[in-house]
């Protein structure tokens, strides 16, 4: 092998792997950001649940914003399932991997948590306290499905 | 005349059946992951001492407490003596269950004779030594246990009283949320104030109303509502073991108990212990979501 061949196999090697190394780069900063937006769908629903509740405990009185919360936490709940694809288990999560090894498990506790969720429009729509507060229970179980089989634990 | 006896017997399984729920019987006696009938035995709980599993408590006489008269249970319950004269392993909560007062024990067991009997066969604890000695447990007791009732506080208000009992006797809060010796006993200076070493390695949180470290800014309707729903006042559901003792303990009590839970906890002298490592500021993982 001439050396301006050997130049140029380790030109285009290194070339090679310099394209790698950006797109691995960006493969990581995708699931990073992945993992920041739904952190931030889970603190939304997380908000909604909250105000919900601070009305069901007699904290506040808008019990006329029941349904706006309901509505728009069962809407977030749909948006879940694409938010957790491959690749998005590493860095800043607490995404455990066996929602990449139990996906039939996790999509199910998924489809039960917007059930409940859809359950929790209907309550809020009676503007009944203790048909919210139920509703509410029930949303919380559903939370737990995918929470104790797929979140970290707290540290 | 007969029936007013059966009544009477009727609501005293019914006060039973709502004691065990505040007992925390439930979680640890039923085996829910793997779908186990009710109080046939629990799974494992993993421990720093080793992995213990909870006996089948159904009244099936061979694998359960079927063969127990009540003296057995009561004996089981206040002092941590099973029939054939052995020790208990205090993950059994003996050290808080011998505050149950005797009426609720017998009520508690009225109910355990009702509960259908399942013949499914304990399963032997897995202890490091010298755990693995059941006799290492006669000399815990020597260090740790003290038998005897609840001993109501009559400067308190009966609502405080019945907190306190739920919390010390009867809900045994302080099993999990008070840290222990190397030896196993509760540190008793550190009361309700967390540890990194829970149950299955989970990290207990500080339960005092200290303001930077424990429930400071939780009102008494925030713990209320956590013991009922199982919600924190941020909108994210409780964790862990905490998840099991709410969904089948705690959501199963009267309003006016867990207020009475929430006005004790607030009353308890705040201790600063942290065990939650500090949260990211950047929104991170570390902010729980």
């Amino acid at each position: 092998m001439g050396s301006v061949t050997r130049y140029l196999a380790s030109a285009a090697a290194g070339a090679a792997l310099i394209v790698m190394g950006v797109s691995a780069g960006h493969a990581a900063d995708e699931a990073e950001n992945i993992i920041k937006y739904r952190q931030n769908v889970m603190k939304s629903i997380g908000g909604h649940i909250a105000n919900i509740a601070a009305v069901a405990k007699g904290q506040v009185t808008y019990i006329e914003n029941m349904s706006a919360h309901a509505r728009a936490l069962a809407d977030m709940t749909k948006l879940l399932p694409p938010l957790f694809p491959e690749g998005t288990d590493t860095g800043k999560t607490n995404a455990l991997p066996a929602i990449w090894t139990d996906r039939a498990k996790f999509d199910a506790a998924m489809k039960a948590n917007q059930a409940a969720a859809a359950e929790m429009v209907d309550a809020a729509a009676t503007n009944d306290l203790a048909t919210i507060q139920a509703a509410l229970g029930k949303l919380g179980k559903s939370c737990g499905g995918c929470h104790k089989p797929f979140r970290k634990k707290k540290e | 005349m007969v029936a007013a006896i059966a009544a009477a017997a009727d609501d005293r399984v019914a006060r039973g059946a709502y004691l065990l729920r505040g007992g925390g019987c439930v979680a640890c006696h039923t085996d829910f992951a793997r779908e186990g009938e009710f109080l046939a035995g629990g799974g494992p709980i993993k421990t720093p001492f080793g992995t213990f599993y909870a006996p089948n408590i159904t009244p099936d006489p061979d694998h359960g407490v079927g063969a127990w008269r009540e003296t057995d249970f009561v004996t089981a319950m206040t002092r941590g003596v099973a029939p054939d004269g052995g020790h208990y392993y205090p993950v059994f909560p003996y050290a808080a269950y011998t505050k149950i007062g005797r009426v609720d024990l017998a009520d508690l067991w009225a109910y355990l004779k009702t509960v259908p009997p399942v013949a499914r066969p304990r399963r032997q604890h897995d202890l490091r030594f010298p755990f693995s000695m059941r006799l290492a447990n006669l000399g815990w007791k020597w260090l740790y246990f003290k038998a005897g009732p609840f001993r109501p506080d009559p400067g308190r208000a009966p609502e405080w009283n019945r907190g306190a009992y739920l919390v010390e006797a009867l809900g045994h809060c302080g099993e999990c949320h008070t840290p222990r010796t190397r030896l196993g006993g509760l540190d008793r200076a550190l009361t309700l104030a967390g540890t990194r070493d829970g149950p299955e390695e989970s990290v207990v949180p500080n339960i005092t109303p200290d303001a930077e470290t424990g429930l400071g800014d939780w009102s008494e309707t925030d713990i209320a509502w956590l013991l009922k729903t199982g919600f924190m006042p941020d909108g994210d559901d409780v964790q862990e073991g905490m998840g099991d003792v709410v969904e089948h303990g705690t959501s199963h009590l009267a309003d006016a108990d867990l207020r009475a839970i929430a006005v004790y906890l607030k009353s308890l002298p705040p201790i600063y212990n942290r065990v939650r490592k500090e949260r990211d500021q950047d929104g991170g993982a570390d902010e729980d979501w």
